[in-house]
């Protein structure tokens, strides 16, 4: 694996892990393993509303968040593993990008909280996955920038590191 | 010359995200997946980007990242202790709201399901220990948010690369 795809892997691999989490406490609820699963609701209950109507349902359980923040982590997964896929360092435009994959997930709250209309679960999952998608393939590339010089900096210090033992070697020698 | 301070504007944003967080009804923000906690990184790196001179060297992406982290822990103790104060003065009054909200609308939801919600919504954390788990929870998930928040920032107000001098513009003719 090149240095470049390997900021992607620790990425994606990170997010995985945030993703499969959700999945703890309705696991551990269906497991009978009150405490735990406790635990980690509240864990959540720290980013999220938790409502058992708007969450989807793993077993009969709902998951750690909400249906639309459930969209968001996994469009998110899937954003970066588009930026991974398809490498970009053009960031032209990063903001205005932002503002629009947000935007269909303002509609969706503002309308429902003004009750023009009312959200429903493939409203919530959509505008949370276009959202998700959209900031995965904006921030995964600046993610990667700084995981790269991270890494770099790693190979560079070992290679110090074992340069200076053989030349240390050498001169013992 | 040396890069500015990154605790002051740290500490700025990390009130932004306390207070967000805490003030009832205002913290229904972080409900869109933790967009106060962002907004307070996102501004923490606004603040500190105003702090930078011509004469300072060019904010990096390494700087973004650690003033939005260090403004979502910042964020979480102030959070924490916000909450605290507001459950004192004003005792739970979302808790509140959503009872009377529950109690006067004619919502068909089966009996068992509204004494789980009053159950659910009675069930306020007291006590240092309860505190103190908060805090830790806070402590772990606010800086990754206020990191991303960071990162964000960093995306918006990156600052131009030098342009890259070829050996044609570079050498006088």
């Amino acid at each position: 694996m090149g240095l470049k795809r390997a900021p992607y892997f620790v990425l994606f691999t990170t997010v995985l892990i945030w993703c499969s989490l959700l999945f703890a406490p309705p696991l551990l609820s269906a497991l009978e393993a009150p405490t735990l699963s406790h635990v980690a609701y509240r864990f959540f209950s720290r980013i999220c509303h938790q409502y058992d109507a708007r969450s989807l349902h793993v077993l009969g359980y709902p998951l750690a968040v909400c249906a639309r923040c459930s969209a968001i982590y996994f469009g998110f997964l899937g954003g970066m593993l588009v930026a991974a896929l398809c490498p970009t360092r053009e960031r032209r435009r990063f903001t205005l990008w932002l503002l629009l994959v947000l935007l269909p997930v303002l509609i969706d709250v503002v309308l429902d909280g003004t009750g023009v209309h009312a959200s429903n679960v493939f409203t919530r999952i959509s505008t949370g996955l276009i959202f998700g998608i959209g900031s995965g393939v904006a921030l995964a590339p600046l993610f990667a920038e700084v995981l790269d010089l991270f890494l770099s900096k790693i190979t560079l210090r070992s290679n110090f590191v074992k340069f200076s033992q053989e030349r240390e070697n050498a001169e013992a020698g | 010359m040396q890069k500015p301070d990154k605790f002051l504007p740290a500490l700025y944003g990390g009130i932004i995200i306390g207070v967000i967080s805490t003030v009832p009804f205002l913290n229904f923000v972080n409900c869109l997946c933790c967009a106060g906690i962002l907004f307070g990184g996102f501004i923490a790196v606004f603040l500190y980007r105003n702090n930078f001179t011509p004469d300072t060297p060019p904010f990096t992406m390494g700087d973004c990242l650690a003033v939005g982290a260090m403004a979502g822990v910042v964020g979480a103790v102030v959070a924490t202790v916000l909450d605290q104060v507001f459950l004192l003065l004003f005792g739970n009054v979302l808790k509140e709201f959503i009872l009377q909200l529950l109690e006067s609308m004619d919502l068909d939801i089966p009996e068992e399901a509204l004494e789980e919600i009053r159950k659910r919504i009675e069930e306020v954390p007291t006590g240092i220990v309860s505190v103190f788990i908060e805090l830790v929870f806070g402590l772990i998930l606010y800086p990754i948010f206020g990191l991303l928040g960071g990162l964000i920032g960093y995306g918006v107000w990156k600052p131009p690369a030098p342009p890259s001098q070829t050996p044609s513009s570079a050498t006088p003719s």
